[in-house]
Parts: C-alpha cells; sequence; structure tokens
C-alpha cells in the first residue's frame, strides 16, 4: 500500500513539474496560425497588411487577399494533395500578372517533389497573365508548353490544379468587379 | 586527478565511435533513414535529438532515487516527451523552415530508442555531470552519422551541398538516395566503411605475441 501511495505520488509530482514547463514554454513561444499565414502572405507581397476578400467558395481555395494600398493585387492561399500530403500555396497576381509562387506548407520528398518549389520550374509560370490564360492540362500532357519537374509527376499536377484554381478564381473575381 | 579527467573525456568520446548509436549500436534507424535527405535535415534533427538527449539525462540522472524501478519507464518517456515538445514548440516559432521539413519526425524523438536506451543504461545509474556528458557525446555521435549520411546522400540524390547546387549535378544526379532504397544503401555502405576503420584501428592496437612482456600478462598466468 506504501509503494502504491509512493509511485503515484513521485508520477504525479513529475507530471505537475511537466505540465508547468510546457504550459511556461509554450507562453514564450506561441505562435497562431493567423501569424504564421501573415507572415507567409509577407513574403508573397510585400505590404503591412492584407484584407481577405469575399469570393464565391471553391474547393481547394483557402482564401483571397489583398494588400493593403495597392489596386490590383490579389493573393491567392490555395491548397491541394501532392504526393507526400497537403500542398498550401499563396500565389500573387499583379494586375492580371502571375507574379509570385510562395510555399506555405507541403511534404514533399527532398531532392524530387521539393523541387516544385523552387525557381527552375516556378519561372515557367511568372508572367503569364491570368485573365486570359487558358487552364494547364496535367502531365503527361505537354501541350500547354511547361515542363513538369522530372521525377515528381503528382507533385508537378498537384501544383498545376492549384494554378488552374487560381486562374479560375481570378476570372470569377474580374467578372464579378466587371458586373 | 588523472584517471578521473580521463574517463569523463572517454565517457564524451565514447558516442563519437566505439559506441555510435547509429553506425555500431544501430539504434533510432527510422529516424535517420528518413531523415538525412538532405544535410541540414540531418544537422536539425542530431541536434534537436542531443538536446533533447542532454536534458532527459540530468534530470533522469537527478531523480534516479526517487523514481520507483516499477515506474521506470513510464516516468522516463514522460520525462523525455516533455523536453521533445518543447523542442518542437521553439522550433515552430524560431525556426519554421526546419520544423516544416522535420515534420513528423520531431515527435518521433520521443520513441527514438537511443534516449530511451542512454537513460536505462546510463542516466539512472550514474551522477548527473557524467550524464550530461553522456548526453552530449552520444548526442554528439548522432549529429555526426546523421549529418554525413544527409550530406552524401543529398550530394549524390540531389547534386547539391546544404542545399547549394554544385555546378551542373544536379543535372546528372542519381535521385535512388533521396529515396529509401537508397537511404539504406549508403547506411550500409557507411556501416561498413566504419567497421573496416575501426578493425583496422583495432589490429594496430593490439600488441603482437612475440613483443609480449609479462606486463602484458594476465596476473593468474603468471602466478600459476
Amino acid at each position: 500500500m506504501k509503494d502504491m501511495i509512493k509511485t503515484v505520488t513521485v508520477l504525479c509530482v513529475i507530471s505537475l513539474i511537466a505540465g508547468a514547463l510546457l504550459g511556461l514554454v509554450n507562453e514564450i513561444t506561441f505562435i497562431s496560425d493567423e501569424e504564421i499565414l501573415n507572415s507567409k502572405l509577407k513574403t508573397a507581397y510585400a505590404a503591412e497588411a492584407f484584407t481577405p476578400v469575399q469570393t464565391a467558395s471553391e474547393e481547394g481555395l483557402l482564401g483571397v487577399y489583398s494588400p493593403d494600398g495597392a489596386d490590383g493585387v490579389y493573393v491567392y492561399y490555395v491548397t491541394d494533395e501532392g504526393y507526400g500530403g497537403e500542398i498550401k500555396l499563396l500565389v500573387t497576381v499583379e494586375n492580371n500578372l502571375l507574379t509570385k509562387i510562395v510555399k506555405v506548407e507541403a511534404g514533399e520528398t527532398a531532392g524530387l517533389g521539393d523541387n516544385a518549389f523552387k525557381d527552375k520550374f516556378l519561372s515557367q509560370f511568372y508572367g503569364t497573365d491570368i485573365s486570359t490564360a487558358e487552364t494547364y492540362p496535367a502531365f503527361p500532357d505537354k501541350t500547354s508548353g511547361v515542363d513538369a519537374v522530372s521525377g515528381a509527376t503528382i507533385t508537378s499536377n498537384a501544383m498545376l490544379r492549384m494554378i488552374n484554381l487560381v486562374i479560375v478564381s481570378h476570372k470569377a473575381i474580374l467578372q464579378g468587379e466587371a458586373a | 586527478m588523472m584517471k578521473k579527467h580521463d574517463s569523463k573525456l572517454k565517457i564524451l568520446t565514447n558516442g563519437l565511435i566505439k559506441n555510435n548509436p547509429t553506425f555500431r549500436l544501430v539504434l533510432g534507424t527510422c529516424p535517420t533513414l528518413a531523415v538525412t535527405t538532405s544535410a541540414i535535415n540531418g544537422l536539425g534533427m542530431g541536434l534537436a535529438t542531443t538536446f533533447v538527449l542532454i536534458c532527459s539525462n540530468a534530470l533522469i540522472s537527478l531523480l534516479r532515487k526517487v523514481i520507483p524501478d516499477k515506474v521506470r519507464i513510464p516516468a522516463y518517456v514522460l520525462i523525455i516527451a516533455t523536453f521533445v515538445t518543447i523542442v518542437q514548440m521553439v522550433m515552430r516559432k524560431y525556426i519554421p523552415s526546419l520544423y516544416e521539413s522535420l515534420g513528423l519526425f520531431i515527435p518521433l524523438i520521443v520513441v527514438n530508442c537511443i534516449i530511451l536506451a542512454r537513460a536505462e543504461a546510463f542516466a539512472s545509474v550514474n551522477p548527473v555531470g557524467d550524464s550530461i556528458l553522456d548526453g552530449l557525446g552520444i548526442g554528439a555521435g548522432f549529429t555526426v552519422s546523421l549529418t554525413c549520411m544527409g550530406l552524401l546522400r543529398e550530394f549524390f540524390g540531389a547534386g547539391t551541398f546544404f542545399g547549394m547546387e554544385v555546378g551542373a549535378l544536379p543535372n546528372v544526379a542519381m535521385s535512388v538516395f533521396v529515396i529509401p532504397a537508397g537511404g539504406f544503401i549508403m547506411f550500409g555502405l557507411l556501416m561498413a566503411l566504419i567497421n573496416f576503420v575501426s578493425g583496422k584501428i583495432e589490429l594496430k592496437r593490439q600488441v603482437p605475441v612475440y613483443e609480449q612482456t609479462d606486463d602484458d600478462m594476465p596476473e593468474e598466468v603468471l602466478n600459476d
């Protein structure tokens, strides 16, 4: 009986100390999802603050943001299934031109799928006029003229689907503005 | 005094070659293979594990006379999990890129056999100072092993060095080395290399029979 009381007491005390330590570190290091998104938005477009834009809901479209003080600039927050889980991207469209793609989250293989976030692949899309672009067909269809990341077709196709989503969403926003 | 300093140094260097956790003890193979697709990932994982090793060894050694034998494993795991969670929270805030690369493997440090093995084998029966040194030594050995694996796999598999492209190598890289099969191959090759080198060193250390003097003979034989 005495043994059991000692055992339980020791475990309780260790748990309490562990809990207190974790609570303390959490206080110091807490960072909300919103803060993370904000810091990523700032790498997609240099601005002090961003305002969410109301759009029709689409599968994979997590949000559209407009930087304060910049007209005609939209940052699309999109997601799709990659090879190693969800990929989340921020795609910047300035005056209908796609100017930047920033990785927010991805679990792709280093050296293979991860190369889809490097300039060699992404620069193919920079400068495209989103308002007039056609959606990209999935690889291995090469009629669109863009190259996939070698050895990473699944990741490359996921990237294409997300860019297609941006094209569709942007055109919808432009139509909404024109109406 | 000389002997004490010697043994402290021995505890520290123990983990680097003789008891290298990756290539000699073959512990913690899961994160080793999964995380070494690039040098920086290997280095980051090694350092995170070293931090947990030192802290958990220290605390477990401090509480070694208090924790009842019956519940020592749950107590150790609780302590190890606490430090891993701390590492995770700190990484998420201050090194988000590494946190994203290592992903699921950070919480898996909790069940890394190396940490529990050192807790059982060393920290639970040695004073705090020695336990910290042991954690540092084994952790350093793990970090060096992981970084080497990462460097080689990244170099041959992606043609980069710590993320920087090496000339035109990325175009002729052997992708097999960044997938699990290549990981095993590299692991085996490195282990063979280290065993070969260790064997040579052991052979050199052995004193040949014809050079042995009475000092080399064990006491029982001399007194016979």
